[in-house]
């Protein structure tokens, strides 16, 4: 068990090109903590920094005390677990476990303890004597973890564990990751491109791009308080709906106005927007899918906020439908997440009900936040 | 290391005869030959056994033998390059003929090398107890960032082998691994077999290594041409598939292909597509958005959920790309017209960098 310290990281490969900049992040001892972001933001490259299979350009790494920015990885106390789940093909379970301990020189009856109990706490003890052909995904996927639990490392890493799996046993493998880190009560630094794992599994989310870290915080803060345009965007799925905005004062009130309608905004909002000198100035507002509906409780409750649209696709998810709507203007694509008994059909033009105390403002140029910051 | 004086002199031969005046030099740059011009001379970062590079003006080969010499002429140009590539393979040959064969690991390496054939491997192999008639496949490990130890000194410890495989030293940065294919039940086992190891070798060393697949052979002297296959497989791998670490040889087959194309040839086709009008067109996250397209097979809804981005958006730039090329990604033959273009640019690129 340990705490890190990533204290002003870079990775400056040869030509100048920057992979990760500034990175600065403390995790606690215990913590889960997962990387997101696009392809190419430098989630992996910081974990392997951390594993010490990447030098650090600048800047300093911490595992407890110990500055490790100069040690090799294999005393580093760490280990890994890839998306590969790269077992010998022709070792049993047990074996493949045990390699690893083997090639450390421990002595038999250690590993044999060793891998026992890892194997008790995946579940697999009745699988140590078949060789990884007779294993599912999700079984060889577990051998993989118990290679890297026997080690008994103070922090575990990894690098998209689920993204070989299907997409059933990619939600079971994320509830059993859970499970484990609480069992195991280590430090799980995890690296993902999925939001979804990312949300479910978290106890911090580090959200990257381009190399540097746009927000760090826990997975609900995250979704309710994005500190920008790309966290906004790329925290939920459907992803939340933007509009290039105007805001106008009148008489009563401050509202929005985009394409062809407007909506007004809730009082609680009103004093950042006007603090800021965003009154009068055009502003991307956002707002999440299910603070979009179609029902006439909140078409009645809407108090004016209501938007025309047309609704050209409905999916419809069982537990939930998705509106694919058109409203006028300019960002006309709308998606609301609506009660699975709606009545809007392809084809109709409805009007939907703004959330407006769930709504979302960012600046135009620097696309940060307005009201969380 | 320097070499032993009477190969120095064989060299020293050799070079005297050419019209182009060519220097000896160690890995450190220190000229060995001819002996009255001692001195030191500016080395370029990466050279490659057998691979010339112009650097300041003058032309360097490294001549791939243990220890590793350099040649080098004070001038660039064809006819200098041609003269340096040949005595290059004189004094390669001359210093391969010097090394008496003492094991049976110095067997496997000349034949590794295709340097034995007929009765002479045949004789070899018999006095070294090496059987000749069991099918093996190459796999050849190369390891990055080896400083203080050998990658044969990681790989001797780290690679589990069953009573018919075998560990041979290349070079300091290559180790192959001879494969016996008798308890192999599918070629898939190889890839995995390659898979656990370099996970071990992260694990353990905290390397990385990219490893080239051949194909299995039958006999004991055709692994020469395994393992022609496993170094060609790792070449053209780390051009077209620069994410991945281990290359097989026979999955390579379009890759392999667009490479045997002229460069000139290829360079003129890719220009078809990718010129100064598409320039703005395909940008990096156009590109990434059509790799990702192909990668999952054309899927729309796939491709969006993978890049994170409306289907629409995918959509809307796939129409873009049809608009400005009359290609549409969405159909099967102008998707493999695209990706042929595509992959043709990176054929034309130079050379990657040595692993090592």
């Amino acid at each position: 068990m340990a705490s890190l310290k990533l204290n002003h990281i870079y990775k400056i490969y040869s030509g100048n090109v920057t992979a990760v900049s500034d990175f600065c992040l403390d995790i606690e001892d215990k913590e889960f903590i997962v990387l997101v972001g696009p392809s190419g933001c430098g989630k992996s490259t910081t974990l392997r920094m951390v594993a010490g299979l990447e030098e650090i350009s600048e800047g300093e790494l911490y595992i407890g005390d110990r500055l490790v920015n100069d040690v090799a990885p294999k005393d580093r106390d760490i280990a890994m677990v890839f998306q590969n789940y790269a077992l010998y093909p022709h070792m049993t379970v047990y074996d493949n476990m045990a390699f690893g301990l083997k090639l450390r020189k421990k002595p038999k009856d250690e590993i044999d303890k060793l891998v026992r109990e890892a194997a008790k706490i995946l579940g697999i003890e009745q699988l140590l004597n078949r060789k990884p052909k007779a294993l599912s995904g999700g079984q060889r996927q577990r051998v993989a973890l118990g290679r890297a639990i026997v080690r008994d490392p103070k922090v575990f890493l990894f690098d998209e564990p689920l993204s070989n799996l299907d997409a059933k046993l990619r939600v079971q493998m994320r509830t059993e990751i859970t499970k484990l880190h609480q069992r195991l009560q280590t430090t799980f630094i995890y690296v993902t491109h999925d939001q979804t794992e990312a949300m479910t599994m978290a106890s911090r989310i580090v959200v990257m791009k381009d190399g540097f870290i746009q927000q760090v915080d826990t997975p609900q803060n995250l979704y309710d308080y994005p500190a920008n345009l790309f966290v906004g965007s790329f925290i939920g799925s459907p992803q939340m709906n933007f509009f290039n905005a105007k805001l106008v004062k009148k008489a009563d009130g401050v509202w929005a106005e985009f394409g062809d309608n407007a909506i007004k905004v809730p009082d609680t909002k009103i004093r950042k927007l006007v603090d800021e000198s965003y009154i009068g100035k055009e502003v991307v507002m956002g707002i999440r899918p299910e603070n979009i509906h179609d029902e006439e409780r909140f078409l009645a409750e809407a108090d004016g906020n209501l938007v025309e649209a047309k609704v050209e696709v409905v999916e419809l998810m069982g537990s939930e439908t998705y509106l694919y709507l058109k409203t006028t203007g300019k960002d006309s694509n709308v998606v609301a997440r609506v009660d699975p008994r709606s009545k809007s059909r392809n084809g109709d033009t409805i009007k939907v009900a703004f959330e407006t105390n769930r709504l979302h403002f960012f600046d135009k140029d620097s696309e940060l936040s307005i009201l969380n910051r | 290391m320097i070499p032993e004086k009477r190969f120095l002199n064989q060299i020293q031969q050799v070079l005297a005869r050419l019209m182009q005046p060519l220097w000896l030099l160690d890995t450190e740059g220190s000229v060995l030959l001819p002996e009255e011009n001692r001195g030191k001379i500016n080395l370029p970062e990466f050279m490659e056994p057998g691979m010339p590079v112009a650097f300041e003006g003058k032309t360097f080969l490294m001549i791939g033998i243990t220890p590793e010499l350099i040649l080098c002429a004070d001038a660039q140009g064809a006819a200098t390059h041609d003269c340096i590539v040949l005595a290059g393979a004189m004094v390669q040959s001359m210093g391969r003929g010097e090394a008496p064969i003492q094991s049976r690991y110095d067997v496997y390496r000349r034949v590794l090398r295709e340097e034995l054939a007929g009765s002479e491997l045949e004789a070899l192999a018999h006095e070294h107890q090496i059987e000749i008639n069991r099918e093996r496949c190459v796999m050849t490990f190369q390891i990055l960032q080896t400083e203080t130890e050998t990658a044969f000194n990681m790989l001797e410890e780290l690679v589990p082998r069953a009573s018919n495989d075998l560990l041979v030293e290349m070079d300091r940065h290559t180790v192959v691994f001879l494969k016996s294919m008798e308890n192999v039940e599918s070629f898939d086992e190889l890839y995995q077999l390659a898979e656990a190891i370099e996970q071990t070798l992260l694990d353990e060393a905290g390397k990385s290594c990219v490893v080239g697949i051949g194909e299995p052979k039958k006999t004991f002297p055709e692994i020469g041409e395994s393992y022609r296959e496993s170094r060609r497989a790792v070449e053209v791998g780390r051009i077209f598939l620069t994410e991945q670490h281990i290359y097989v040889y026979r999955s390579l087959v379009l890759e392999r292909f667009l490479m045997d194309i002229p460069r000139e040839m290829g360079t003129r086709y890719h220009g078809i597509l990718f010129n100064r009008k598409t320039a703005r067109l395909f940008n990096d996250e156009m590109l990434h958005t059509i790799e990702m397209f192909f990668a999952k097979d054309l899927n729309l809804s796939d491709t969006a959920r993978q890049l994170y981005i409306h289907r629409n958006t995918l959509v809307y730039r796939l129409d873009k790309v049809q608009r400005q090329t009359g290609l549409d990604l969405r159909k099967f033959d102008d998707a493999v017209t695209f990706k042929m273009m595509m992959l043709l640019g990176k054929s034309g690129k130079d050379k990657p960098r040595p692993v090592y």
